[in-house]
């Protein structure tokens, strides 16, 4: 399957206009940067959205209704109101350091979308680290978080940021090793390997089914790398105000809270990508194409298939997101020591288990466990 | 062998009196080691409204509407110790039927207080749903308190003698009702709370008080009963009617906040299944039937008797308080609330000491919250079910 | 061996438990989705106040007496009632009678002793104003008609729980020709009278 090329074909467009194919390939250049830009704010649009719904909805609110059909124009009246909102820097906080911060996060979020492919070619870059360059730059953000409650100079925010820090260094670990078992079956660190390697059977090759263990260490780790409830314990109300993020208002505000939610949008994205088969339907789409007796080659085939991939990842995405809001209203806030019994006493040797075991499944039977 | 010293400098941080857990205005001084706390000061007075002082020169019909403010939550049980210390220094009798009406109000207020401090107790360790649940129930009882008193919150209600006026049409219907919808969602709120791994993680055996300990502290209400003493006012003082209804005192026996839990959770559904059984048994029944006996029977049938009114007779504004002092005691849903009162043949009481539960329990919050994580702070101030306004009244 | 086997068996156990556990809760809140919300949209729809409810209190001029119980048992001592004695009649004249609803808590004890009847509570509760000195009602202003939630058209009124019919737990709910639960007095003398046979 060769699928469609957006970048050769918008470069042979540009070509075919008389452009110089040099000019053509700076000027598509920017493109992808936008397009994750867009995708990832949107994603992070949509859950906040969702977020408020569902919770209204659990708890048999309303939420928001008035601003645009069904609320749906809350998103951008946040971002709106945080825009215009006076962003107040604490009189003795380090200034620097303090709008440093929420932005080491928001762009350690958003650059991590960079290999997140939304079908066979969807992808910004196709690196050969692929999952491996995402779980390192999502360890960057705690820099940010830690770098803010630094500065605030104020004692909630402190804590809230050495937690912070602790509960993504202890996380970092076990999602790496429920990663690395997924890794190690596909062969490879890139993304889309990951994604094809899950393709052929349709919904009975998703690795979920062979990696049962490594799928429920991976949500854990996820949700406690989103900060969310139960482990949202950085920015936790009713211990820390608001954690990190209590001296912050405004934009740099805004990033954080976009960040968060960017970031459990990718962790969804990543969830159904490493799990869940990726862009691939529940069938397997190259049959049916066989079946229908379409070359593969049609490019209005390509085209359609590549929409229902993208929409196939986003809805995998957001029912990760749906489970994890759902969950987030359900229970309540552990306690810092049970959340480090929890990543290192727990999940960190089950994953480390997990991992022999692929890798003894993976000599045992190389034909189901990609040997 | 060397040992690398890791002590950090103590941090001392100040939460409240404006911090989103501290339930109103409490103060807590917290020495911090990193997360563990060293050492816990809580600071008072910053809703103190001179709630004693105002007593001495109010007469008592003027100083009701002002009890409801003590404890905000469970206001009938303010109201009605404000009217059993001037009744009984005075002597004045109580008809049944207002006992009863009394005894359904302060059930109702009791679960009201019960689901608000569970609303907060589970927020503060991090669940917000069940507030909104124990909100829609809570709202289901203002109705029923505006129904009768005109007021969702400050009823003025009580009054020496009885009550100020009887129970409307179709008020007890909607009761029961009520009860037994409360009943079906207390199972609802369990399905959902208690068995949840990380609620129990966060409760058990958190905050443990001996039994020793809580009546050395003075503790009174559920502190007291999940410490494994079975000591509630209402069967000890047999006051109002309450020995007329069969029901049973909650307690368990390990102190800690999940047994304080259990115990407020099972008076929710002992208070449910009183109000029911009032219901039934209430002299004259409903209002629209004892209007009805009272038409059939003629003016001078046993209906129109004592024991069917709402009260004895309706207290004087001048009414005066004689000389004497005693104490008098409710079992309120946070503990023993009780009234010092002198009277010294005036309108205006010479003493009025109020005896706030949740003040005597909050005392024992430093001791239960040295040497636990921070979070603890909130679970275990969760559980002791403090309300400001009676704390520093 | 056997005990590390045993431990582990135990963990996952408590594993198990766990993830029950939390899926029950997620039941719960997941079935609450399917449920009516109990908003309800204030300046849209109303709550219909209670018969008894304490609102802004009403006021009739000619039948006062100047008495002033009102003033002594107000915990505030809070209505002005402003009379001069008419030794002609006499009799005390009122001049002018004021309450200051930014002061009033809505007691009632004003309007429970007055000897008259001259006082009454209505089912106005939004007394919100630009300005507290636009609270301070005088006879004027507190004998002017109370508006009705009932009679707003841009109001959805909605019942209070006491006033539902039998069975009906929320206001939406409940149809609004549906009568409230109980009986009148004078349905149960007929049915009495009618199975008594008199």
């Amino acid at each position: 399957m060769t699928g469609i090329d957006l970048q050769r074909s918008f470069i042979d467009l540009f070509s075919g206009l008389g452009i110089d194919p040099e000019v053509a390939r700076v000027m598509w250049m920017p493109l992808p940067m936008l397009a994750v830009v867009t995708i990832a704010t949107v994603g992070a649009l949509a859950a906040t959205w969702l977020e408020r719904k569902i919770s209204a909805a659990a708890q048999q609110r309303i939420g928001p209704e008035y601003a645009g059909p069904f609320g749906l124009a809350i998103p951008a009246a946040d971002v709106v109101k945080l825009l215009i909102k006076q962003t107040v820097v604490p009189a003795n906080a380090d200034p620097l350091l303090f709008v440093l911060g929420p932005v080491i996060v928001f762009i350690s979020v958003f650059l991590s979308f960079l290999v997140i492919p939304f079908g066979e070619n969807l992808v910004i870059s196709n690196v050969a680290t692929g999952i491996f360059l995402v779980i390192a730059i999502s360890s960057i953000a705690p820099i940010g978080l830690l770098m803010s409650g630094y500065s605030s100079n104020n004692k909630y925010s402190l804590l809230g940021g050495l937690r912070a820090a602790a509960q993504s260094i202890s996380y970092e670990i076990p999602l790496a090793l429920a990663a690395l078992a997924v890794a190690m079956m596909s062969n490879g660190l890139s993304t889309v390997e990951i994604v094809e390697q899950q393709a052929d059977l349709g919904i009975l090759s998703w690795n979920v089914w062979r990696q049962p263990i490594g799928f429920i260490i991976f949500i854990i780790a996820a949700l406690a790398e989103c900060e969310r409830i139960p482990f949202d314990l950085p920015e936790a109300e009713e211990e820390l105000v608001a954690g990190y993020q209590t001296e912050y208002s405004g934009v740099n505000f805004m990033l954080f809270y976009g960040a968060s939610y960017a970031n459990l949008f990718l962790s969804a994205l990543l969830v159904a990508i490493l799990y869940l088969g990726g862009w691939e339907l529940p069938f397997p789409i190259d049959k049916v194409a066989e079946l229908l007796s379409i070359p593969e080659t049609n490019p209005i085939w390509q085209v359609v298939a590549a929409f229902l991939g993208a929409t196939v990842i986003l809805l995998k995405a957001f029912a990760f997101i749906f489970l994890a809001i759902l969950l987030r209203w359900t229970v309540p806030r552990v306690r810092i020591d049970q959340l480090l019994d929890l990543g290192w006493k727990f999940l960190l040797p089950i994953g480390l288990a997990n991992l022999l075991l692929t890798a003894a499944l993976k000599l045992a039977f190389p034909g189901a466990f990609g040997g | 062998m060397v040992m690398i010293e890791t002590k950090a400098e103590r941090m001392v941080i100040n939460m409240g009196p404006h911090h989103p857990s501290m339930h109103g205005v409490l103060r807590l001084i917290v020495t911090l080691d990193g997360e563990n706390i060293v050492d816990c000061e809580p600071v008072l007075g910053y809703l103190h409204r001179s709630m004693e002082k105002i007593a001495e020169n109010r007469t008592i019909v003027q100083y009701l509407p002002y009890v409801t403010r003590w404890d905000y939550l469970a206001t009938m049980f303010t109201e009605a110790i404000t009217v059993n210390a001037p009744e009984k220094l005075a002597d004045v009798p109580v008809p049944r039927r207002a006992s009863y009406i009394r005894m359904m109000m302060l059930e109702l207020s009791r679960i009201a207080s019960h689901l608000l401090w569970l609303g907060t107790f589970i927020a503060d360790i991090g669940a917000q749903t069940p507030f909104f649940y124990v909100f829609r129930e809570r709202e289901m009882i203002y109705d029923l308190f505006e129904a009768a008193t005109g007021m969702r919150m400050m009823h003025n209600y009580f009054r020496i003698g009885g009550v100020a006026a009887d129970l409307p049409y179709g008020w007890l219907d909607k009761c029961e009702d009520y009860c037994k919808y409360q009943l079906e969602k207390i199972d609802e709120y369990e399905r959902l709370i208690t068995n949840n791994p990380i609620f129990r993680k966060r409760v058990e055996g958190v905050g443990k008080i001996s039994r020793e300990d809580a009546i050395n502290w003075g503790l009174s209400g559920p502190m007291l009963r999940a410490s494994g003493v079975k000591w509630d006012l209402r069967k000890v003082d047999h006051y109002e009617l309450y020995d007329e209804l069969d029901w049973e005192v909650q307690w368990a026996t390990e102190g800690d906040c999940l047994a304080r839990y259990l115990v407020r959770v099972g008076e929710m559904r002992q208070s449910c299944k009183m109000i029911l059984q009032a219901i039934k048994q209430i002299p004259g029944g409903s209002y629209e039937n004892l209007e009805a006996q009272r038409v059939l029977a003629g003016p001078k049938s046993e209906w129109n008797s004592l024991d069917y009114q709402f009260i004895s007779k309706k207290p004087s504004p001048t009414f005066k308080i004689p000389a004497g002092e005693h104490y008098v005691r409710v079992e309120a849903p946070k503990g023993e609330l009780g009234i010092y009162l002198i009277g010294e043949n005036n309108v205006f009481p010479w003493r009025w000491k109020i005896r706030p539960p949740g003040f005597i329990n909050l005392q024992v919050l430093p001791q239960l919250v040295r040497g636990m994580k921070i979070a603890d702070i909130m679970a275990i101030l969760g559980s002791v079910d403090i309300i400001m306004g009676e704390v520093d009244r | 061996m056997m005990k590390f086997l045993s431990k582990v068996g135990e963990y996952a156990r408590d594993a198990v438990q766990a993830a029950k556990y939390i899926g029950q809760g997620m039941m719960v809140t997941f079935d609450h989705m399917r449920r009516r919300p109990i908003t309800v949209r204030y300046p849209y729809e109303k709550l219909i106040p209670s018969e008894r409810f304490r609102g802004r209190i009403h006021f009739e001029f000619d039948k006062c007496i100047s008495c002033e119980v009102c003033v002594r048992v107000c915990p505030i001592n809070l209505p002005v009632v402003d009379w001069e004695y008419n030794s002609e009649i006499k009799k005390k004249e009122l001049k002018s009678y004021s309450i200051d609803f930014g002061v009033c808590i809505f007691c009632g004890n004003c309007v429970e002793y007055c000897p008259t009847n001259c006082l009454s509570m209505t089912e106005e509760y939004d007394l919100s104003t630009f300005d507290r000195h636009e609270l301070n009602f005088d006879n004027v202003a507190l004998g002017r008609l109370p508006t009705k939630v009932t009679e707003d058209p841009l109001v959805t009124p909605i019942r209070e729980l006491a006033y539902l019919p039998k069975g009906v737990l929320e206001g939406h709910k409940a149809d609004h020709r549906e009568r409230r639960a109980g009986k009148l007095p004078v349905e149960i003398i007929e049915e009495t009278q009618a199975t008594t046979g008199n």
